[in-house]
């Protein structure tokens, strides 16, 4: 079924919804929140909340691109779940996407300052526009989607020493164009 | 802000970004061998048995005369004389329809610089290049019209203070940079200067002292960046600055250091500023340990005195 076609059986406040959102998203729900959480009942509790989550939000909320606004809701209920978990229980993976994201922070044992949520993000958007566009997808990959390392070296088809130094490189300039952006990180 | 945040506010970034990626690159790699490849290894194969029965041949013809070669030349070890610039193969390039083979031709034929004749040729086949629709080749075109016509307006071109001036040729044809290669125009007589092996596939920037008798050359790999000061009147060279810190820095904070066998250390430069006539100073990213280690450093090298200090930022 349609994107259009789903978000009016929400509108419509039809069960179906969910069965139609499972049916075209279901598994690209369980990727991303698998590449962020290591156990199969968080992954399944993370994906059901997916669900539940996009019926109370729409409406109001009218989703412009269905799958990236259901993507968005995964990566943050998995976030806090990966927030939740003790050491032992993380995924092991995401800690070290976490961690390189460290690099874009200029310090991370600073007083922390107030920002507002979506200031860094246009920032990020900007920078993200103005890089390479391999570079750029590579970095959305791994950033957004959380994708591993091989995953990433098999999808652009280059080894993992190229994939982990564009990221590298790609991490310093966004560091750069924070800081030049004035954004206290 | 914790890495989290970060995490959370890069979730927020525009939805085109983030479903062009989605569908960006191949979901898997192919298995198997495609047969282009099973072709060109076919014709390897027979060109390779091919050249070592004409070698064998060649040597039992030559086995009673004794060899001496002083130096291997590179043409030498391909058994044939070495390539001659050819500048009129460059003009007939220009007229080809391939906008590959012009863009190589516009930059080819600045090596004529030295024959007025093919000079005076090129710079009236170059003209109407300077107003092509791909950016690319017009810009080539600007700069082969400034060197040729000798204006040397280019902002591309480094002007030095014994009245050489330096530039490069494939000005920014890659991402990474230009061609790594260094020309040289005085006296009016254009030479190579210098050129860069791997892992230095580019120079991204060239930067004059204030006097403009130093520059600082950067260039790069994918993966890595290198500094060198250069002195191109005496014809002096600092060592590469950006390994040159990695080491020094990685003993002083006893930081196990090595040196890959391909020579990429994965570390960068920014903010290359000369703070006197003799004193380049930068920002350097140092990697250790596969990248597992990142030292933010300030570095300041004294290129008469060859003095380096890594400290490191706050």
């Amino acid at each position: 079924m349609e994107d259009q076609g789903i978000v009016r059986l929400y509108l419509q406040r039809s069960q179906q919804a969910i069965v139609e959102t499972k049916k075209k998203y279901g598994a690209y729900c369980r990727v991303i929140a698998r590449n962020i959480l290591s156990s199969l009942s968080d992954i399944d509790e993370c994906e059901n909340d997916t669900y539940l989550a996009a019926w109370n939000a729409i409406p109001p909320t009218m989703p412009g691109k269905l799958s990236v606004f259901l993507g968005r809701i995964t990566r943050n209920i998995a976030l806090d779940k990966h927030s939740y978990n003790t050491a032992k229980k993380r995924n092991r993976q995401f800690d070290a996407i976490l961690t390189e994201l460290e690099g874009c922070i200029a310090s991370p044992d600073t007083v922390e300052g107030e920002y507002e949520a979506g200031e860094t993000a246009s920032l990020i958007n900007e920078f993200l526009y103005g890089i390479e566009e391999q570079a750029r997808n590579i970095f959305i990959r791994r950033y957004w989607y959380s994708d591993s390392i091989e995953e990433l070296a098999m999808r652009f088809q280059m080894s993992s020493s190229k994939v982990k130094s564009i990221l590298f490189r790609t991490r310093n300039k966004l560091r750069a164009h924070l800081a030049k952006g004035g954004v206290h990180l | 802000m914790k890495r989290e945040e970060l995490y959370r506010e890069i979730g927020l970034m525009d939805e085109d970004l983030i479903e062009a990626a989605g569908s960006s690159g191949a979901e898997k790699r192919k298995k198997g061998f495609s047969k282009k490849w099973v072709a060109l290894v076919a014709c390897l194969v027979l060109y390779s048995s091919t050249a070592s029965a004409l070698l064998a041949t060649e040597y039992y013809k030559n086995q009673n005369a004794e060899p001496y070669i002083r130096y291997l030349r590179a043409e030498d070890m391909e058994l044939l004389p070495a390539p001659k610039y050819d500048g009129m193969k460059f003009l007939q390039a220009l007229k080809s329809d391939n906008e590959e083979h012009v863009y190589v031709a516009i930059n080819r034929l600045v090596e004529g610089f030295n024959d007025p004749s093919l000079r005076a040729k090129a710079l009236n086949k170059l003209q109407p290049f300077a107003g092509n629709e791909n950016p690319k080749i017009a810009d080539a075109a600007a700069f082969a019209i400034d060197i040729l016509s000798q204006s040397y307006r280019s902002p591309y071109i480094v002007k030095l203070a014994d009245g050489s001036m330096l530039f490069t040729l494939f000005n920014h044809y890659s991402d990474y940079g230009s061609q790594n290669v260094l020309w040289r125009i005085k006296d009016n007589k254009l030479e190579e200067y210098s050129s860069f092996s791997a892992p230095s596939m580019y120079i991204t920037e060239m930067i004059p002292s204030p006097d403009k008798r130093l520059v600082a050359v950067v260039t790069c790999s994918n993966k890595s960046e290198f500094v060198q000061i250069i002195n191109v009147e005496a014809g002096r060279t600092s060592p590469e600055l950006i390994e040159s810190a990695r080491v020094k820095y990685g003993a002083e904070q006893e930081i196990d250091t090595w040196i890959r066998p391909d020579y990429e250390n994965y570390s960068d430069a920014s903010n290359i500023v000369w703070k006197d006539n003799d004193t380049l100073e930068f920002e350097g990213s140092l990697a250790y340990q596969d990248t597992e280690i990142i030292e933010n450093v300030s570095v300041t090298y004294q290129f008469s005195s060859k003095v380096m200090e890594v400290t490191k930022l706050n």
